[in-house]
């Protein structure tokens, strides 16, 4: 889906580890990033996201690996490297007393914008995600995805480089997180590198152009969607609602052309095939055949999910 | 009664684990009888005064010599009256007394000498301190006063008035002030500790009360309440359990102080029924205090932060830091209108000072019952509106 | 607020003080308290205190002479804290049974004789009533010297030759002049309370820093371009801006609304500034030290009373006896108060109290920079 390779990159990062005591919290994790390209880190609750993201931020000390960004390496104390990021924490990181617009003003202060630009900006990232009427009212009277909207907004003031979130989408209304997708989604398209964690496997679909898939502390797999699926030998699944005998037609099933294995389970049968196209029809005449009742018929392609689980042998969310 | 039983038991061991409420409970409270106690003995039989000596010869040597010899002053010199001030300032005179420079020159070449005396004329000692320099000076000054007054009848030259003057005082019988004294040294003295002990007591009990209020505030937050009351629990029972660890710690305060003030400070109560209904009433008092503290804060930090200063307005106005009987009597109707601690610093201090009986104070018991109840009703009716309706 | 190019720990700093002055809390502890206390305090007793000692004064004498000098007396102690009552028939009964606390009385045949050898005035005193028995002895030793003034200025003026007959009072050639000291100086009574509820105030603002991080807005400013030496110093210029809010504003509504008196307004300026300053120290130390933010607290607000104590703030200003005192003399409660009260009204230069001033100082600036340097270690 992008080409690497012409773009400049971002923020590059390797060899990335951190321990917390005996527990290794990231382990060697290392990805770069180019500018217009959203970068996902998918994994499940403690995996290792937040962890990688503060030592790319220049929030914690890394016990080893290296990290570059915008040209300048990232460590605790740099700010040349820091002026370039853009950060949405994982949890609502704004003054709750304080409006709105106080508070992207006085981070917006601290990202050393002068007061003319200031004023446009706030006003600007305001409308941007929509709070532009809301911009008097203090935070703690905001609902969740409000709330999440305004700490999106508090990152983009000074237009960074690279925008960064983790996990921005937890506990939030359905609207909003379409709303903060596409906003995402145009962010990309002004040039922003951005680096997006989550456990949501459809948000990484869709907005992500690359993916890493963390677990543990390391990232065991790197790619585009079709390359990750790929990668690990995964197959499209007919899915077939029916009535019936339906252990003795998934017997029969996994033995027809096409299909690579084929089970039965409460009220339905799901059946791996190499190429749906093909193996539809003479399956359900079959299904028809054995005196099945069929009352839906779904094809699914296979994905992240299935890889995670592949990958980890877990679920992505328990 | 299982129920308040169970809100009050945990409340109290949450408070047991509470380090710094601990300090406030068990600690502060004896710093601060100790250390007023300390520095204000009951009744100091001395004045202290500062005197700056611009001579110590002649007039200003005959005052600082009658100040010396005074059993009831307690004289320190000076150098600068600056420095006098400062120290009256501080507390540590309480008078001054200065002498100008060559004030006997100036009064024998035919001037007026004075003697200024620094002090704060709201101090009973102040009479005293004034009317014992002006009859020092008008007893040195004699035979210049008569030797003026005569010249200023006659047209005898100052040599002459001043000699027949001399003459005159010689000859003169002085007066003398004879001292009877009747009554006193019946009574055992009273400790130093006990007005400060009574008056800490007090503040203690309320203000810890106030800022015990914050755990209402954390359970009425923090959805403690919410889970209990999803449960068999309803608000009557948790306002109860919260209102008995009150009362409790409220008592045990007042106990903890009354005991250790008689064992460690030697204050002798009086009569034990006014201690006990004064304990037993002002700790319902606090507990309204802080239920009521609870229900209006709108966060646990804000408990502290507003029942603290007005804990101890209350204890100011209400006599804990001073006597109430030396403010004004405008200021002593308006602490009795508005404090609860009043009533109580009265009837203890009446059991104290004036070995008063239980029925002597029983309009004051009467008044801390209504304040209880004031405080108590409020404080329920606002918390169960708080926890029910929200 | 801000200009183009307000330095970041400004910035830092004013979000700290509006986000206190929003929540209340600081102008409620650490502006109301004060003033309510001292306020209590200035009412109770600069004004006109009710008698704490009454005195009879008993005429047996009857002359026109001696109801003079009851007159008199009466007269000139009208308004103090020495009552004098003239209607007391058995003196001696009345201060045993401590109905009154001493009497003066003049005998029967006192102006008479006077011609001759005079009789004594009696002062009756009771052991339980020291202060009181010496005002009633000071009282009688007055009324006997103002007696020999007169009888040896007229006797003189007699042998010269004057007729001074109807003379009762004398002017003598020295006289006492009194200075009143209770109002002209009550800035201890505010700056006794304020000093303990500022050290409240400042140490909440101090944990600043700690809850920010909990509540991670310091993980947003720390991904910002601005270095771990501007964030401390932002936050400690934070905590001394809300410091001198609250100290400015007891101050001011104290002078301009109470008529409270503190001394030149510069001196009074600068003094608070450093007792802030120290205060400031001693927070950040607190916070360095401390492992939690409620341990924090704990040690906090322990302190705060535990200085107010000792530094005189329940008194006044006045110190502890003994080592409680020789300690209590070392706090920046008794330090700020000792050099409010050398420069108060007729008191030094401020330039002379210098260390003091300095001392404050030290203290704030030895606890700002170690509780700094200790707090970057540990945040940032
Ligand atoms: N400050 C810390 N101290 C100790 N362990 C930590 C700390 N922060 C994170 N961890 C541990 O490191 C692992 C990774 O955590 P985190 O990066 O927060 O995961 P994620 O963001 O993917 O949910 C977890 O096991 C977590 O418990
Ligand atoms: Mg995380």
């Amino acid at each position: 889906m992008t080409e690497q390779g012409p773009r400049a990159r971002v923020v590059r990062c390797e060899g990335l580890r951190k321990r917390y005591g005996d527990r290794v919290a990231v382990d060697g994790v290392g990805f770069a990033i180019a500018e217009g390209e959203t970068y996902g880190l998918l994994g499940p609750n403690g995996a290792g996201k937040t962890t990688t993201i503060s030592m790319l931020c220049g929030l914690l000390h890394p016990d080893e690996g290296t990290i570059e960004v915008g040209g300048s390496p990232m460590t605790t104390g740099r700010c040349e490297a820091k002026a370039h990021l853009g950060l949405v924490p994982q949890d609502i990181a704004l003054y709750p007393d304080l409006t709105a617009k106080e508070n992207l003003s006085f981070f917006g202060k601290l990202q050393g914008l002068d007061r003319g630009e200031l004023r446009t900006r706030v006003a600007e990232v305001l409308e941007l995600v929509g709070l532009a009427d809301r911009a008097g009212d203090r935070i703690e009277g905001f609902s969740g995805g409000m709330k999440r909207r305004c700490n999106i907004a508090a990152a983009l003031l000074h237009r960074p480089s690279l925008l960064v979130l983790d996990e921005p989408t937890v506990g939030v209304d359905p609207q909003s997180r379409a709303a903060i997708l596409d906003g995402i989604d145009d962010l990309r398209r002004e040039g922003m590198a951005v680096l997006y964690t989550t456990h949501y496997m459809e948000e990484a679909e869709r907005l992500c152009d690359r993916i890493g898939i963390i677990d543990e502390g390391r990232l065991v797999a790197e790619g585009t969607q079709p390359e990750l699926v790929a990668a690990v030998g995964q197959h499209p699944i007919v899915r077939l609602a029916a009535e019936g005998d339906l252990t003795t037609f998934a017997g029969l099933a996994a033995d027809a052309p096409q299909v690579v294995r084929a089970a039965a389970s409460d009220g339905r049968v799901e059946v791996s095939v190499l190429d749906p196209t093909r193996a539809l029809a003479p399956l359900i005449e079959s299904a028809e055949a054995e005196g099945l009742r069929i009352s839906g018929v779904e094809v699914v392609q296979p994905d992240l999910e299935s890889v995670f689980l592949h990958l980890t042998g877990k679920a992505l969310r328990d | 009664m299982t129920v308040v039983s169970a809100v009050c038991a945990v409340d109290l061991r949450r408070l047991s684990r509470d380090k710094v409420a601990l300090f406030f409970l068990l600690v502060l409270p004896f710093v601060l009888i100790f250390a007023i106690g300390a520095a204000f003995p009951v009744e100091s039989d001395t004045v202290r005064v500062g005197v700056v000596a611009g001579e110590t010869t002649g007039v200003g040597g005959a005052l600082i010599e009658a100040a010396t010899s005074s059993k009831s002053l307690e004289v320190t010199t000076y150098d600068d009256v600056r420095e006098v001030v400062r120290d009256i300032r501080l507390g540590e005179l309480d008078a001054g007394i200065v002498i100008p420079e060559g004030l006997t020159r100036t009064v024998e070449q035919g001037g007026e000498g004075e003697v200024s005396l620094e002090l704060d004329p709201a101090q009973r000692s102040s009479a005293m301190l004034r009317n014992m320099v002006s009859s020092v000076l008008e007893d040195q000054a004699l035979v210049l006063t008569a030797a003026r007054f005569a010249q200023g009848r006659t047209d005898a030259p100052p040599q002459e008035a001043l000699r027949v003057a001399e003459q005159q005082v010689r000859e003169l019988a002085r007066g003398q002030v004879r001292s009877i004294t009747v009554g006193g040294g019946t009574e055992a003295p009273v400790s130093g500790f006990a007005f400060t002990a009574a008056a800490q007591m007090i503040l203690f009990m309320f203000i810890n009360a106030l800022a015990g209020g914050a755990s209402l505030v954390e359970m009425r937050t923090t959805g403690v309440a919410d889970r209990a009351m999803s449960g068999p629990v309803d608000a009557g029972g948790l306002i109860g359990g919260l209102t008995l660890s009150r009362f409790l710690v409220a008592v045990f305060q007042g106990s903890l102080i009354a005991t250790v003030a008689s064992v460690a400070f030697d204050v002798d109560w009086g009569a034990p029924a006014i201690l006990v209904s004064v304990i037993l009433l002002f700790a319902l008092v606090s507990a309204g205090g802080g239920v009521l503290i609870g229900a209006l804060a709108r966060t646990p930090d804000q408990a502290p932060a507003f029942g603290v200063p007005l804990a101890l307005a209350m204890a100011a106005l209400g006599g804990c830091f001073f006597p109430l009987a030396v403010a004004p009597p405008a200021m002593q109707v308006v602490a009795r209108v508005l404090t609860p601690h009043a009533w109580a610093t009265d009837a203890l201090v009446s059991g104290v000072f004036d070995g008063a009986t239980i029925v002597d104070v029983l309009v004051n018991l009467a008044v801390l019952a209504g304040f209880a109840a004031l405080f108590l009703s409020l404080g329920v009716v606002l918390l169960r509106r708080r926890l029910e309706h929200r | 607020m801000a200009g183009p190019h307000t330095p970041v720990s400004v910035v830092i700093a004013g979000k700290d003080l509006r986000r206190s002055l929003k929540s209340r809390s600081l102008v409620l502890t650490a502006v109301v308290g004060p003033l309510a206390l001292g306020l209590i305090m200035a009412l109770a007793f600069g004004g006109s205190a009710g008698p704490s000692a009454t005195i009879a004064v008993v005429d047996r004498d009857g002359t026109a002479t001696s109801r003079a000098i009851v007159d008199a007396l009466r007269e000139e102690l009208r308004g103090g804290p020495v009552r004098v009552r003239a209607d007391v028939p058995d003196p001696e009964e009345a201060v045993d049974a401590e109905r009154v606390d001493a009497a003066v009385v003049i005998p029967p045949g006192w102006t008479e004789s006077l011609s001759a050898s005079p009789e004594p005035l009696r002062a009756v005193r009771n052991p339980d009533r020291a202060i009181p028995g010496e005002i009633a002895t000071s009282i009688a030793g007055q009324v006997t010297s103002q007696a020999d003034l007169v009888r040896a200025a007229t006797s003189t003026a007699a042998a010269l030759g004057a007729d001074p007959s109807g003379v009762t009072q004398v002017r003598p050639v020295v006289t006492v002049s009194v200075r009143d000291l209770s109002q002209a100086f009550n800035a201890p009574l505010y700056f006794g309370p304020l000093s303990i509820f500022l050290f409240l105030a400042m140490g909440t603002g101090a944990r600043g820093l700690v809850r920010e991080q909990k509540e991670g807005t310091l993980d947003r400013i720390r991904s910002t371009p601005t270095s771990a030496r501007t964030i401390v110093a932002g936050s400690s210029l934070g905590v001394m801006a809300q410091g001198l809010v609250a100290s400015l504003l007891v101050y001011a509504v104290s002078t301009l609304l109470f008529g409270a008196e503190w001394g030149r307004p510069v001196d009074v300026v600068v003094i608070l500034v450093s007792f802030v300053a120290a205060i400031s120290g001693f927070a950040a130390i607190i916070v360095a030290l401390a492992r939690t933010e409620p341990q924090a607290e704990g040690w906090n607000n322990a302190l705060a009373f535990l200085f107010g104590i000792l530094g005189g703030a329940f008194f006044g200003g006045a110190s502890l006896p003994g080592l409680l005192g020789a300690v209590g003399s070392l706090t920046p409660n008794s330090i700020a108060m000792r050099a409010l009260v050398e420069t108060g009204p007729g008191g030094q230069a401020l330039v002379e109290v210098w260390p003091l001033v300095l001392a404050l100082w030290a203290m704030g600036a030895a606890g700002v920079v170690l509780g700094g340097a200790m707090l970057r270690r540990r945040l940032l």
